[in-house]
């Protein structure tokens, strides 16, 4: 049966701006196929997995948005190698459920499980170890894809690397991702020995992710944005390595790969809007760096990575204004200087978020689009509190072009074309790709058009 | 116990999450679809998560042929044994705004979800009583329940359909055959993108239907309502007098 198109109202994670869209569901193949050969029908074309992005990058008023998450089929799982092959709509909870139990772990992996593989790609996501692993895209061995034509290439490091690194982080835009062969990581346990670790200004924070980094695989740190004076930038680190059988409790130890199953909550309702201000944003800041003293746990890989997983639409808390991401990139010669002026900017406009969070970057790879090179980097939720929130963003923007940072597209609703221009000075070697594989711009969003990918 | 189910239609959203259940348990799979290039897509994931026997069959169920054909395909490519048991998932929903103005397509709803699905539930019925054992279990539909002005040529199908399994299950009491009517509500599949709202709480997710499966093969319960909701949902809307029904929109 082809596929129905259905105006439908979407908006990225962050709820922030939903629009109507044409979404289509393809049951298989050959309805994918059908979508893209039909250029009259569908001249603009737009993927979206489970939409996880906080932004628009996967919302397209203009086109067809096409739904790929039921396209989930695993293609091939090599046990002993750890590769496994699969179909974009396969999502990273999928791979690990399979792969876990035989010793295989994600390579890296972002904060939530609930993204589909084929995002993960176009996003290049990264994790708590890019500074010793990279990001994701990294670990892609190849790709299948579907191009603006109609054909079906492959690609990879080797074959066609110009296609397959613009593919990486290339936020759908250069076709449609069919595939993609992983290679993960192995693991001997299903844990994670954390260490938490307090420091009391943003100082004694850079100071102390210096001193661990080389000695922990994983490492983040929760900021409190609201910190002022001696306080700006007091942090929770929280540093990780894998466990091994032998540190965990002696009841898992007889099976290290099986995690308990959690019971999962959920944000029943949108909270009202006016439900998180400086206030109790303050309070729970205050409250969790208390409850947080220095110590080490052994942690499952659920409780470490994805904290927030076992709490369904957390996103409903920021009400249904909804909230943008801000998630900012310093490079290491200015990060002090620049994470400093963001987190002052931040606590001067009272902008709550609880969810700040601090991580040093290693090197980038050969991707043009890709986020992520050596420095620091620090992600806030803003609520949509309007022109305020406007305004904050673009003084912030100012700072990151100033300091030579730059924006992450995955997470970004507002920037301008000026300032992605300046951020991305890799933009033009993309667009000759771009260029050579769909030279009439049918694969978009309505995030491409407004920074500047594609001709509005 | 490793058994082996043959699954109908089996690339469809809800036949793809009951299959991976019974793979999960480590039951062999027979997967029998229109399209073979989907079939077998499926057939390789289910191998590469849980390490079973996968057999694919070409099989539609517009052809008849081959639904006459399908116990002896389902039983030689089980090296001649009958399968343990069968789901038959599969079916057609056109919108009835289609169907209204082209009657073949109304019945071709009939042929594909009750005519063809009640020569093989026969046979397999019949099959599967001889030998003393044997599961069946059926995906219907809630809308079979009552007949409504927006989706009576689907629902009629169905309706048919839940009143030949009911019937069947019947029959063959005590005769170690377990005959299951499966009545889904709203599932988020692609069949359904369009017509649903899949934000809706009484929208259930493909896994969830295929876990009230699995636990009504274990149980060899007759009829489930999924999302538990719906049975007392549809006992309301068949409770509606019929002067008041006609006033709704449903």
């Amino acid at each position: 049966m082809p596929s129905v198109t259905m105006e439908k109202s979407l908006s990225g994670w962050g709820g922030y701006h939903p629009v109507k869209c044409a979404v289509a569901v393809p049951a298989s193949r050959a309805d994918l196929r059908q979508l893209v050969a039909d250029a009259s029908g569908n001249p603009h074309l737009l993927i979206r997995g489970l939409g996880r992005s906080y932004g628009d990058s996967a919302v397209e008023p203009a086109g067809t948005v096409i739904l790929q998450n039921h396209l989930d089929r695993i293609r091939s799982f090599d046990r002993t190698a750890g590769l496994i092959r699969c179909e974009a709509g396969v999502t990273l909870e999928d791979i690990i459920q399979v792969a876990l139990p035989h010793g295989w772990f994600l390579p890296t992996t972002p904060g939530t499980k609930f993204v589909t593989l084929g995002g993960a790609v176009a996003a290049d996501v990264h994790g708590k170890n890019h500074h010793i692993d990279g990001s994701f895209g990294g670990w892609i061995r190849s790709l299948n894809l579907l191009l603006a034509d109609g054909s079906e290439c492959e690609c990879s490091p080797e074959e066609r690397p110009d296609l397959f690194w613009a593919t990486i982080g290339g936020m759908g835009l250069t076709g449609m991702i069919l595939e993609a062969a992983l290679q993960l990581r192995p693991c001997s346990s299903a844990y994670f020995r954390v260490t938490y670790r307090r420091c009391r200004n943003l100082e004694a924070t850079l100071r102390a992710i210096e001193e661990t980094d080389g000695s922990y695989t994983y490492s983040v740190g929760w900021i409190d944005c609201l910190g002022r004076g001696d306080r700006l930038g007091r942090s929770i680190l929280m540093l990780g390595n894998d466990a091994r059988p032998e540190d965990l409790p002696a009841k898992l130890r007889s099976q290290p790969f099986h995690v308990p199953r959690k019971r999962r909550k959920r944000v029943p309702i949108y909270f009202p809007d006016f439900a998180l201000n400086r206030l109790t944003v303050s309070a729970f800041n205050r409250f969790y760096y208390t409850v947080h003293p220095d110590r080490e746990v052994v942690v499952d890989y659920d409780t470490y990575f994805y904290p927030l997983d076992g709490i369904h639409d957390w996103n409903r808390i920021y009400g249904r204004r909804g909230f943008v991401q801000y998630q900012a990139l310093f490079p290491l010669a200015t990060a002090e200087r620049g994470l400093r002026r963001v987190l002052e900017t931040v606590a001067r406009f009272g902008l709550a978020s609880f969810l700040a969070v601090i991580k040093r970057s290693g090197p980038g790879n050969p991707s043009p689009l890709s986020y992520l090179f050596d420095g620091y980097t620090l992600a806030l939720d803003i609520p949509n509190v309007g022109p305020r929130m406007l305004e904050m963003s673009q003084q912030l923007d100012k700072i990151l072009l100033e300091e030579g940072g730059r924006l992450y597209l995955a997470k970004d609703s507002l920037m301008s074309s000026e300032t992605f221009r300046g951020m991305y000075p890799r933009m033009e070697e993309f667009l000759a790709v771009k260029r050579s594989v769909d030279p009439e711009n049918r694969f978009t969003s309505a995030q491409a058009r407004r920074v500047g990918l594609i001709p509005s | 116990m490793k058994q082996t189910y043959l699954i109908l239609g089996a690339t469809s959203g809800m036949a793809k999450a009951i299959a991976r259940k019974l793979a999960e348990q480590g039951h062999d799979l027979i997967l029998a679809g229109r399209s073979e290039g989907e079939t077998g897509l499926l057939g390789a994931d289910l191998q590469a998560r849980s390490q079973i026997q996968v057999k694919t069959l070409a099989f539609d169920a517009g052809r008849r042929d081959q639904v006459s054909g399908i116990l002896e395909a389902a039983r030689t490519s089980n090296d001649g044994e009958l399968p343990e048991g069968v789901v038959l998932a599969y079916g057609v929903m056109f919108p009835q705004t289609e169907t209204e103005k082209d009657p073949d397509r109304m019945v071709e709803t009939f042929e594909i979800n009750f005519v063809s699905a009640a020569r093989i539930l026969q046979d397999f019925g019949t099959a599967f009583a001889g030998r003393g054992r044997g599961v069946i279990v059926g995906i219907s539909s809630v809308a079979g329940d009552r007949g409504r002005g927006s989706n009576y040529h689907y629902g009629s199908s169905k309706a048919a359909l839940t009143a030949f399994l009911d019937g069947m299950r019947h029959r063959l009491q005590g005769s170690g055959v377990h005959v299951c009517t499966v009545l889904p509500g709203f599932v988020d599949t692609p069949m359904t993108h369009g017509i649903l709202d899949p934000n809706s709480p009484l929208c259930a997710k493909p896994e969830q239907v295929a876990r009230d499966v699995l636990k009504a093969i274990r149980r060899r319960r007759g009829r489930i309502y999924t999302l538990w909701p719906w049975r007392w949902i549809m006992m309301i809307i068949r409770h509606i007098p019929e002067a008041m029904f006609l006033k709704t929109k449903l």
